[in-house]
């Protein structure tokens, strides 16, 4: 376990300098000036002074040593500073504005997987019935659904028609206390958020049981005449749970990307609003380090998940001794 | 063990979620603070509060900072920094500043007239490529001839020289030696005004507090909440629930707010206009018999009523109505059927509803916007539709101003303009010919290369006798308008709501220029909160 | 008699045999084929039905509700909301179909690339690919329209970005039905039959990729349609005049308070039902082509 844990870890680097060589490769082919990104649009600067700016930037350099400079001041912390939050250094904004995501995810995770379980397990226990039909609906009209559509229609029935929930940002704005998240203001960003990967975890823990109910094992344990409730939760639930977990590794990126929508249209100040700002501000360095620390995390959730399913999975367990 | 495992799991992601709620302010402790407390609501967060960054001379974030001069509510420029208002020598071209001595940055350290050079030096760096070395291009040297005295040599007499003393001044001790683009004190600004940062969340909100030894006496509301709501349903839902004070909105939401009771609100004037500018060099555009034509088939107050809601007034030039430099000579009424005629005396005459045609050549030309900015979306699109009933085919393009830049003599561009300042300051870059080569969309957009319009320009800035200006300035109105390349469409009303329980507010005509110490909030230091609401 | 057993009455021999087919797919599968059957004609014919004029502003109608003359209402300034929803289809669909195809062509190319080269070539193909599909795609997909929007346009940028983030998917399934199909005993037949490279390729190859390939498009529109309306609603997509489903959402944001309840709902609808249908069709052919798969495997 640990040496799946180390090897991961030690391919880490090497994932990032490939998203490193394609974004930075990218964002050479395209148009983009980084003089004028550095400038500003509406500065009137003159050619010449742009061509001494790019000079005293290094921007003139030929592009391996631009992308090697660039990997080493990485390497060291330095993602170089960004447009849209005043000349202040990117790994520092990210760092200030992640927490707000991470609460954001972190909660949608959880209802996710506890929403996912408990309606899966409900719709394949009352399989061929009303319910199971409406939480199939629902949750196909979820996948069709756009996010930030339903983020919409949340916001202007539960927040602005019937005021039972804040319209946004993450705390009372006269809170005397900095920094924190009130419960109350997270609720309706995090099940938005939430909506758009519950269906397909709910779908597969049903679709899982249905199999693995037909399964010998299953079976037999009915034909002990343990009672169905049993059956679905001893027998059958545990081997739905063990892929349910792998789940996470592959839609973890879906929710961090979630973010972007449903924090513009709630004021969240995480992640995902930088992205925006960044992307329009033209920022290329923020977006480039959100990019890197993205890919990260994604990284990390799929080592997470294959933990995870290793500890939880005994026959791997059994294999592994 | 597989539930230990979906345990484990669960546990870690709860701690991960508890360990990021930290802990919030609770509402009901936040009524205790409620008093004291003003919390404003602005659509974008600030990015950058030094004064030196600034992209206009008016000081847009300028509650943490005080200029040499600053404007009354009626725009007269009066001493804030500065003891008097300045002198200038004989030929103009020196202009001499005497500073208060009384003054102190919100450190402690007292303000001397080494902060204030290393302020104007600062912009005109060429390494900090500050925007405002634009209009301080009169600026020749700044002298501190002793700790209370400021001497500015000019290359030129210039007149509109005291508006340019409206400028934050840093202290020379917290930015000495540093990148003043990646300086921390870009988001922990240090200065002398009534107002101090207390917290900046990035993304989140920005409070203030009091400055208790502000030397015009510490300002009654003591703490301020700026927070950045970009969406605009949701400031007027904030608005509705008491949660925040004040904020600016879209004139369509104003309809509701009014009907809550619990706020004033001000429909504020601004110089703000929205304006074709249509280049010479365009094959259709470059006569201008047809340019002169285009302005009487705007129906400019059907925009108003329509595109804006009612909150604005018809454009007819650069400057606003009610400025001491405005002339009427550009008013024109909005008449299509004289539109029509006039264009066909040009040669372009159409058949039916078709597009006009002269030679075979279409009356069409490209009309761009920047794509993110909704209302001149808006606008354009009104504007297109009026050209199309006299048979002027517009094409729109929504893009972003580094293309629009590189287009700039493919189309037309919608951009927004107007001071109600010093005009000299805004029209010579944007009218002048010598500016007409230049590869930058914001001077002189469209290459008019016209000599009397240079001549009222030079003419006006020339001379400090106000009343000689005043004529200059109506002269070059009246060519201006004879000239046609700007078609000014509309100028913009800011809808300002305020909570009732805010006393003082007496809101100031806006530029075009962003920042929240302007307008509606130029004398925020003077407002206060009524304890019995 | 059925409406579908009345439809093949009336058909010659082989649209009877085809409503015949059609009466057999389940209920959901019928309904979702006829919704996107009445979206993609709507499309095709949408400038024909009712031109757009994205300039059509009426000042004075500004954000009227639903009525006989404007059975979706009005816009902010004006507009018939039905036409310009109908465009949106039009557009919107048009750019996903676009994209999807770009993805499709880079994918099959680099599928077959890995799968025909094999060994060393393919294994540095492929971990290319996974960093490619490791990226979030409306992350990775905001940064290519920065990048690229001014040079290429907004549908133009849309339309790479969804290539570029979607390709990987594609690669993948055609990289594996490849390298599954030289293993089958009809290729070794043929083969041994003494069939050339290119013989294989058009007779026993692309036949077997295409349906893969078929579904694989038909999800990838599905997607693309979401992120096209994404991009657009978040300001970064097709310019804001223009009537793709996402900025009518972005307008209808605006106008949300002031009433206009009715711009946000029907772009939102005509995307749900877009990606329903599609996603329908889409599981149910998956299924549909399982069973065939099967069959060849015992061959």
């Amino acid at each position: 376990m640990l040496k799946l844990i180390a090897r991961r870890l030690a391919l880490l680097p090497l994932i990032l300098l490939a998203v490193a060589a394609i974004t930075f490769a990218l964002t050479e082919i395209s148009p983009f000036d980084p003089v004028d990104a550095y400038v500003g649009a509406e500065s009137g600067v003159t050619p010449e002074r742009k061509a001494e700016i790019a000079h005293a930037r290094g921007f003139d350099q030929p592009l391996h040593e631009r992308f090697g400079r660039w990997v080493a001041n990485v390497a060291q912390g330095d993602l170089g500073t960004s447009v849209v939050a005043g000349g202040q250094p990117v790994a520092g904004e990210i760092a200030a504005r992640m927490s707000a995501s991470i609460a954001l995810v972190g909660g949608a995770l959880v209802l996710v997987l506890v929403g996912g379980l408990v309606f899966g397990v409900l719709a394949a226990a009352l399989r061929g019935t009303f319910f199971d039909w409406l939480v199939r609906t629902l949750c196909y009209f979820n996948t069709a659904a756009p996010s930030f559509w339903v983020g919409l229609l949340a916001l202007y029935v539960f927040s602005i028609e019937l005021g039972w929930l804040p319209a946004g940002g993450t705390s009372d704005p006269r809170a005397v206390e900095s920094g924190g998240i009130d419960l109350s203001h997270l609720i309706l960003p995090m099940v938005v958020l939430a909506m758009t990967q519950y269906a397909w975890f709910t779908l597969f823990v049903r679709n899982t049981l249905l199999e693995v109910l037909r399964e010998d094992h299953v079976q037999f344990a009915r034909a002990q005449g343990i009672g169905e409730v049993a059956v679905l939760l001893r027998y059958a639930l545990p081997n739905a749970l063990i892929p349910f977990v792998t789940l996470v590794g592959t839609h973890l990126s879906e929710l961090i990307g979630g973010t972007i929508l449903v924090e513009a249209i709630f004021g969240w100040p995480g992640l995902g609003g930088l992205t925006l700002d960044a992307a329009l501000g033209e920022d290329i360095p923020l977006l480039l380090g959100i990019t890197l620390c993205a890919s990260v995390l994604v990284v990390l959730g799929n080592l997470l998940a294959d933990v995870l399913y290793r500890v939880m999975d005994p026959r791997v367990r059994e294999a592994a001794t | 063990m597989s539930r230990v495992g979906v345990g484990v799991g669960t546990a870690i992601v709860a701690l991960l979620v508890l360990g990021a709620l930290g802990c919030g302010g609770s509402d009901e402790e936040a009524g205790t603070a409620a008093d004291g407390t003003l919390v404003i609501a602005l659509p974008s967060q600030p990015e950058n509060l030094n004064p030196i960054a600034d992209d206009n001379l008016y000081g847009g974030n300028q509650k943490f900072f005080n200029g040499l001069l600053r404007y009354s509510q009626d725009l007269t420029a009066v001493p804030d920094l500065a003891r008097t208002i300045p002198t200038r020598s004989a030929d103009g071209r020196t202009v001499t500043v005497k500073l208060r001595d009384d003054v102190k940055f919100h450190d402690g350290t007292p303000l001397t007239s080494k902060d204030v050079a290393f302020t104007y030096n600062a912009i005109l760096d060429p390494d900090s490529a500050a925007p405002m070395a634009t209009p301080l291009d009169t600026l020749d040297k700044v002298t501190a001839v002793d700790a209370t005295t400021m001497r500015f040599d000019l290359n030129r007499a210039d007149p509109a020289f005291y508006d340019k003393l409206q400028i934050g001044i840093v202290p020379a001790a917290a930015l000495q030696g540093q990148d003043i683009k990646t300086a921390a004190f870009n988001r922990k600004p240090i200065g002398t005004g009534p107002y101090v940062i207390k917290e900046f969340q990035p993304g989140g909100r920005i409070v203030m507090e009091a400055n208790p030894k502000y030397f015009r006496g510490a300002p009654k509301i003591k703490r301020i909440v700026l927070t950045a709501v970009e969406e605009e349903n949701a400031r007027v839902a904030l608005l509705e629930k008491g949660t925040i004070d004040a904020a600016g909105i879209v004139p369509k939401l104003a309809g509701r707010v009014r009907r809550n009771g619990n706020y004033n609100v001000f429909e504020v004037r601004t110089a703000d206009a929205r304006v074709a500018a249509l280049p010479n060099g365009d094959p259709v555009l470059r006569d201008r018999a047809v340019r002169r034509a285009l302005s009487y088939a705007v129906d400019r107050q059907k925009i108003v009523d329509g595109a804006l809601e009612g909150a604005g007034e018809p454009a007819y030039g650069p400057i606003m109505k009610g400025h001491w430099a405005y002339s009427p000579a550009a008013e024109v009424e909005f008449d299509p059927a004289r539109a029509g005629r006039l264009l066909d005396a040009a040669g372009w005459t159409r058949r039916g509803d078709a597009t006009r045609t002269k030679g075979g050549r279409k009356l069409s030309f490209t009309l761009m916007y920047p794509s993110n900015d909704s209302v001149r979306k808006d606008i354009a699109l009104g504007f297109t539709a009026q050209m199309k009933a006299i048979g002027v085919d517009v094409n729109l393009e929504g893009l972003t101003f580094d293309v629009i830049e590189k287009r700039q003599d493919r189309g037309a561009t919608e951009f927004g303009y107007g001071t109600p300042y010093d005009p000299d300051i805004e029209l010579y870059t944007l009218f002048h010919s010598r500016f007409a080569a230049d590869e930058d969309p914001f001077t002189n957009y469209t290459r008019t290369r016209n000599a009397a319009i240079d001549g009222a320009l030079e003419a006006e800035r020339s001379t400090l006798d106000a009343g000689e200006r005043k004529q200059h300035f109506v002269r070059l109105q009246e060519e201006l308008a004879n000239d046609a390349s700007w078609l000014w469409l509309v100028r913009l009303r800011h809808i300002s709501v305020v909570s009732k329980r805010v006393k003082g507010v007496d809101p100031q005509v806006e530029p075009h220029a962003h920042g929240f110490s302007r307008g509606t909030s130029w004398n925020l230091e003077d407002w206060s909160l009524d304890p019995k609401r | 008699m059925s409406a579908g057993g009345a439809l093949g009455a009336s058909l010659p021999v082989g649209g009877r045999r085809m409503a015949d087919a059609v009466r057999r797919w389940p209920v959901s599968m019928q309904v979702a084929a006829g919704v996107l059957a009445v979206l993609v004609v709507v499309a095709l014919l949408a400038n024909v039905i009712a031109p757009l004029d994205d300039a059509a502003v009426d000042l004075d109608r500004v954000l009227e509700g639903p009525s006989a003359a404007h059975p979706m209402g009005t816009d902010e300034v004006g507009r018939d909301l039905l036409v310009r929803v109908l465009h949106g289809v039009r557009i919107s669909l048009g750019i996903a179909a676009l994209a999807a195809l770009g993805a499709v062509a880079v994918g099959a190319l680099v599928g077959v690339l890995a799968g025909t080269l094999g060994g060393r070539a393919d294994a540095v193909v492929m971990r290319v690919t996974d960093v490619f599909a490791s990226q979030n795609h409306l992350l990775f997909g905001i940064l290519l329209l920065v990048l690229f929007r001014p040079a290429l346009g907004g549908a133009g940028a849309v339309m790479l970005a969804i290539a570029l983030t979607h390709w990987p998917t594609l690669a993948r399934i055609v990289r594996g039905e490849l390298m599954s199909l030289r293993e089958r005993p009809f290729v070794a037949a043929a083969v041994g039959g003494g069939a050339s490279r290119r013989r294989l390729a058009r007779r026993h190859y692309v036949p077997h990729l295409l349906p893969a390939v078929g579904l694989a498009f038909v999800l990838t529109v599905a997607h693309a349609i979401f992120h096209e309306s994404a991009y657009s609603f978040l300001g970064l997509g097709l310019p804001a005049h223009q009537a793709s489903l996402g900025n009518i959402l972005n307008d209808g944001q605006r106008s949300l308070l002031a009433g206009g309840w009715w711009i946000a709902l029907f772009p939102g609808l005509a995307i749900l039902a877009a990606a329903m249908t599609i996603g329908t069709i889409a599981e149910h052919w998956r299924e549909h082509l399982h069973p065939r798969w099967r069959s060849e495997l015992e061959l």
